[in-house]
């Protein structure tokens, strides 16, 4: 959990002050953190404002972004089961990290054999829930006190956002360097004919596409950890 | 400009239907599927990776591919600084940092 959160801290700090520098006001950047509570699709919805895309297809790339939550609902509903009305708070609170901290607690050792993984996924989610809200805010006033990261554009600073994550798999996972490459020449070749959020839509369908080409879930081998 | 109340019933919409899609199997999982072939693909299908690969190469393609540009520079500094400090929350704010570091200097 410690390793996660300041990670979750700076991102919740970096979106608000995105939310700030694309002009929007704090009910609406600090809403978005607690209506949708998803960090990909909260920044992609931000830089696809920055480029006037119509609301439909910024919510229908939203979706589709967020489509990989159904695999962690499916992969967690052995541990679900029995478990009565706590479930819609956990299905609330499972995002990337708080599923990433229910397969350590998992394969942890340490923990004790009558853990219940419903409750780390709702005790972990809701302490990244707060952090991610509060640093929400407290990046909006950030950037609204300090007015030094006006300049900055909107796709610059998603763009860093997740180089980091590319790069470090791109080194931890050799076996997905090829998809990597593949998902740029489509991104690159379908760039002569797309714009904006279609060339985003367009890649993210095809590139999963793909994904199952490489990595089809039926034929899967031992994997390594890598989050 | 979008109006606000439109933005606000998107975020609510795609908010219902994250939570949607995050509670579907939970509550209820076809039996036909088998949930550790499910994990396992789950941790081998980069859906992660797609989203970080994606909106970086989307960044150029914006801008027609221009790589002549401060910010390009910033994030290939960043690049060489995240394969040695290997936590992406840092480096972000190194390369905000540096970025608003040589804007002060060029002006």
């Amino acid at each position: 959990m410690l390793p996660i959160l300041p990670s979750v801290i700076i991102f919740g700090i970096i979106f608000g002050i995105t939310g700030f520098t694309s002009d929007l006001p704090l009910y609406l950047v600090s809403s978005m953190s607690y209506i949708i509570f998803a960090g990909s699709s909260q920044f992609l919805i931000l830089i696809l404002l920055s480029d006037n895309d119509p609301i439909i297809a910024i919510l229908i790339a939203g979706i589709l972004i967020n489509l990989r939550h159904v695999f962690y609902g499916a992969a967690l509903n052995k541990e679900f089961q029995g478990m009565g009305k706590k479930k819609i708070l956990a299905a609330y609170l499972l995002t990337d990290e708080a599923y990433l901290i229910s397969t350590f607690a998992k394969k942890s050792d340490k923990a004790p054999n009558d853990v219940k993984i419903i409750d780390v996924v709702i005790g972990g989610g809701g302490l990244l829930w707060l952090s991610w809200n509060i640093s929400t805010i407290i990046g909006y006033f950030i950037g609204q006190r300090t007015n030094v990261f006006e300049g900055i554009p909107t796709d610059f600073i998603v763009a860093g956002t997740f180089l980091g994550y590319l790069i470090l798999q791109w080194e931890q996972s050799p076996r997905e360097r090829r998809f990597i490459l593949i998902i740029i020449l489509l991104s690159f070749s379908l760039s002569f004919v797309l714009k904006g959020v279609y060339l985003l839509f367009f890649t993210l369908t095809l590139g999963m596409i793909f994904a199952q080409i490489f990595f089809p879930i039926y034929n899967i081998d031992s994997v390594t950890e890598t989050d | 400009m979008y109006d606000h109340f439109e933005l606000l019933i998107m975020f609510f919409l795609l908010g219902i239907s994250t939570f949607g899609m995050r509670s579907l199997f939970l509550v209820h999982f076809p039996q036909k599927l088998n949930n550790e072939q499910i994990r396992k693909g789950l941790e081998s299908v980069p859906s992660s990776l797609l989203v970080a690969l994606v909106i970086p190469y989307t960044f150029f393609i914006e801008t027609d591919v221009d790589f002549i540009r401060l910010e390009v520079f910033v994030l290939l500094v960043v690049m060489v600084i995240i394969k040695f400090l290997k936590t992406p929350g840092l480096s972000l704010v190194i390369a905000l940092s540096l970025l608003l570091l040589f804007e002060g200097l060029l002006k």
